[in-house]
């Protein structure tokens, strides 16, 4: 169904794990072929039919945010070192000693020595000796922010901290980028739905990614997504839930979404189709759910008045089975 | 939507591309004359057919030789589900042939043999679905018609060849139930095209009269460009959709297309209101009718409901997609959807909070509902003497400008209105009540008053409580599956004090509100009769 290449997910069910069915990776596939930013005049419109829309904007946004963490350049060395500087002592990171070994830390006030600055992570508290190491420009990109709560350090700890470093964040996203996660917050897509049916989906459901035949590493979408509504105000967020309630999406939400905005059924779209006006919109419909006629109508009203011929290049259409889909780029309101 | 697992949903796509869709077909021709002869008179009688008599007389007809095309059970037991009232057609065809002499004579065929067939003790859906059912082992089975899902799953559970036949409801079907055989009864057309077309089954059997017609078969629903440029403006493609598998053909050829009949002329008559009143009506009620700002919902099994839709309004109701207490919740009657369960007591005018409210009450309970009365009395007739005798709403939007002149609320009129209803207990603020109450010449009684209705405002909320936590303790201990399955269901809450009361699935909610009279509300209305 997907012509990209598949991420090695896996489902748990009845405590074993399998990979994940092609239906799932086909709608990774479609949130990967959107890139961020509108170049021409028109945005691509994609609506997908489905038998079930179960966990299909999840990994439609799952795609998206990891189209947007490999299409960006890799950050470089001297970036992140000047970011770290402007981060304030006391923002938990982890510091990367090796591929298999990690510590928890806290930024501290960076030096200079010897003509050099320095980032400076404290690893054991002040009763266990207060050790810091300072970390030179090129070693700076194993420092990266958790982008969470500040934590308490222990007097003394060990090397073997990966789960905290989130190995399955790692393998999907490439070391570096997974780093950014912490950094700094950025809405790549926004998902419109029910909330409590889309938590059940993005936290609740455990994922698991096999890497080179060693043990699983579980994760859930959650790690990657960064959905704004799932995260404490002191984490960094990637993504945005706007809940099919009485509260129309907000004017963060409705400006600031770089790649999409990906419905999760049609009452949300039918409610707040229109209100993004300049990101690409991927509409997925359940034939099962109540109004769904009256998104159909909808797209084919917009597809009928709206859709333009400007020369953009489309993805290609596969639909899933039981499905159809249409793809097409619609002018800029 | 019921969140499901990625190997619940995995099967479903699965039985997407699989899934087989077969027709039998089945005869009967002294059902097929009388459904004909029934197409026959409507079509003959053209607008006339909405006319009361006809309304009252096709109504109950064309229930029972629905029935008969739309449910596995022997035609004598499905009459008396349906009940036709005999006499009353009998009147009925006696006062045609006066009033209507044209259509007179076809429609005392109809009566005679209808009434006919329900002597018969067979039908020929039950023979396919036996033979399914011997192949199988077990059969899922879905009707057009809920309210006939009682009655038939008794039938497959008494019957010896049927005992694995379990019947299933379309709202069922778009979860995750899944089942190996679906049969449907009827025409593709009289159900849900997502029960085919996002089948919850690798084999579908549809089973229906051969005179009905059913051409379905899965189609495209974007439009869109056979357009194959790289540089196209659009892209469309269809995925593999369930196959219509091999079948015998309808055709008979004793019948012409022209004999067929669609599906839609065998269902019900259009939605209409029985009892008398009509939403839909341009008629006024009455001028001193108290009327309530409402919303109709429309129920499962074609019933419905007038819910009072004042500012902040809210139902109790059932979620069956939700777990334990989180699915008995009350919903903003702005938020009601389709899917959600509405909670009414099917008698006693379908409020079963007050009731209870005034057993918490207890002997206070008459003293504070006459203060109540009295005192929404009072605002009235005093409203009345200033202004006249107007109608209510005129007179709410008169007693409100004069308050706001007076600089006494900033309420709108129909806040007044809905203090001025009966099912209003006071004004949520207490200087709006200050401020009627001086219009009404209470005010000496205000403070005492607004503690007085204040007791009855809280017996409410408690009794709000109770009947939720009942229907949670009921819920915890009870399948809510013949609430999926029937689209209703009764909870006996009466040992402790709550009655009965049941809940009814939700099919849709009219966008536009009603001006109804006060009465009216949460009274069951049936859109067949």
């Amino acid at each position: 169904m997907s012509d990209i290449a598949p991420i090695n997910l896996h489902f748990e069910d009845s405590g074993k794990w399998y990979s994940l069915p092609e239906w799932a990776e086909y709608f990774i596939g479609v949130g990967r072929k959107h890139a961020s930013g509108i170049p021409g005049g028109s945005r691509i419109v994609t609506a997908i039919v489905v038998p079930t829309r179960a966990f299909g904007a999840a990994f439609v946004s799952l795609g998206m945010v990891i189209n947007d963490a490999t299409e960006h350049d890799r950050v470089s060395a001297p970036d992140h070192f000047e970011r770290l500087f402007d981060l304030p002592p006391g923002t938990p990171v982890i510091y990367r000693l090796s591929k298999k070994a990690a510590l928890k830390g806290l930024l501290q006030e960076p030096i200079e020595y010897d003509g050099k600055l320095w980032v400076r992570v404290q690893v054991h508290s002040q009763a266990g000796g207060g050790m810091t190491y300072c970390i030179g420009e090129s070693q700076c990109l194993n420092v990266r922010p958790t982008g969470g709560r500040s934590w308490k350090l222990p007097k003394n700890q060990g090397r073997d901290n990966t789960k905290i470093a989130s190995k399955f964040v790692d393998s999907l996203l490439g070391e570096t980028e997974a780093g950014q996660l912490g950094l700094r917050s950025s809405l790549i897509c926004a998902l419109v739905g029910q909330r409590n049916v889309l938590e059940q989906e993005i936290r609740k459901t455990p994922l698991a990614i096999h890497v080179n035949g060693d043990a699983p590493i579980e994760g859930k979408l959650q790690d990657i997504l960064r959905v704004d509504r799932f995260v404490s105000p002191q984490q960094t967020y990637r993504s945005a839930l706007v809940s099919i309630g009485t509260d129309p999406p907000s004017a963060e939400v409705l400006n600031n979404v770089e790649t999409g905005v990906v419905f999760d059924g049609a009452v949300g779209f039918l409610k707040w189709g229109k209100m993004w006006q300049a990101q690409h919109q991927v509409v997925i419909l359940d034939r099962t759910e109540p109004y769904f006629d009256d998104a159909i109508n909808a797209i084919n009203a917009r597809f009928s008045q709206n859709s333009v011929h400007d020369g953009g290049e489309l993805p290609n259409a596969q639909a899933p089975p039981g499905g159809e889909i249409l793809v097409f780029r619609e002018a800029l309101p | 939507m019921i969140s499901i697992s990625i190997r619940n949903a995995t099967e479903v796509y699965g039985n997407a591309s699989r899934c087989e869709i077969v027709r039998h077909w089945v005869d009967h021709a002294g059902l097929a004359k009388v459904s004909r002869a029934l197409r026959t008179l409507v079509q003959s009688l053209g607008n006339e057919a909405t006319d009361e008599f006809w309304r009252r007389t096709l109504g109950p007809l064309r229930r029972t030789a629905f029935a008969l095309c739309s449910t596995p059970l022997p035609f004598g037991q499905a009459g008396l589900a349906i009940g036709p009232d005999w006499n009353q057609m009998q009147r009925s065809v006696r006062q045609s042939q006066q009033m209507f002499p044209d259509s007179h004579v076809l429609l005392n065929s109809i009566v005679i043999e209808l009434k006919q067939l329900l002597l018969e003790t067979s039908s020929p859906l039950i023979d396919p679905l036996e033979t399914l059912h011997q192949q199988h082992g077990s059969l899922s089975v879905i009707l057009r018609n809920p309210r006939m899902n009682k009655v038939v799953a008794t039938f497959f559970a008494t019957s010896r060849t049927m005992q694995n036949a379990r019947i299933v409801s379309a709202s069922q079907l778009r979860g995750s139930h899944q089942c190996a055989v679906l049969v449907a009864i009827g025409p593709c057309g009289w159900f849900p095209e997502y029960i085919f077309s996002a089948p919850r089954a690798t084999k579908v059997h549809v089973v229906s009269y051969r005179w009905i017609r059913d051409t379905w078969k899965p189609g495209p629903l974007f439009l869109y460009n056979e357009d194959t440029t790289l540089h196209r403006s659009s892209s469309h493609s269809i995925g593999t959709m369930p196959r219509i598998g091999s079948e015998e053909s309808p055709d008979d050829s004793n019948l012409s297309a022209a004999d067929d009949l669609h599906p839609p002329d065998l269902l019900p008559l259009l939605p209409a209101f029985g009892t008398g009143y009509s939403p839909h009506s341009e008629s006024s009620p009455d001028r001193s009718d108290e009327l309530i700002r409402a919303r109709l919902c429309h129920l499962s099994g074609a019933r419905a409901v007038f819910v009072a839709a004042d500012d902040g309004a809210s139902c109790l109701t059932i979620d069956t997609s939700e777990m334990g207490r989180a699915a008995v919740r009350r919903v903003r009657v702005d938020a009601l959807d389709q899917g959600l369960c509405l909670l009414l007591r099917t008698s006693g005018g379908g409020d079963f909070i007050a009731p209870l409210a005034d057993r918490i009450l207890g002997t206070m309970a008459d003293q504070r509902r006459s203060e109540q009365t009295d005192w929404k009395d009072r605002l009235i007739r005093t409203a009345s003497a200033r202004f006249g005798s107007v109608g209510r709403r005129e007179l709410s939007l008169l007693v409100c400008a004069e308050l706001r002149a007076q600089a006494l609320t900033q309420a709108r009129p129909s806040n007044v209105h809905y203090w001025m209803s009966s099912k209003c207990i006071r004004p949520r603020q207490s200087d709006d009540f200050a401020a009627i109450m001086k219009f009404a010449g209470l005010s000496e009684q205000t403070e005492y008053l607004w503690s007085a209705m204040g007791e009855i405002d809280r017996a409410h909320r408690r009794a709000g409580h109770l009947i939720r936590r009942m229907l949670i303790q009921k819920i915890a201990a009870t399948s809510l599956e013949p609430l999926e399955r029937d689209g209703e269901m009764d909870f006996e809450l009466g040992e402790q004090g709550g009655g009965s009361i049941s809940a009814y699935q939700i099919t849709d909610v009219a966008a536009q509100e009603y001006d109804v009279p006060a009465d009216r509300i949460g009274v069951m209305l049936d859109m067949e009769e």
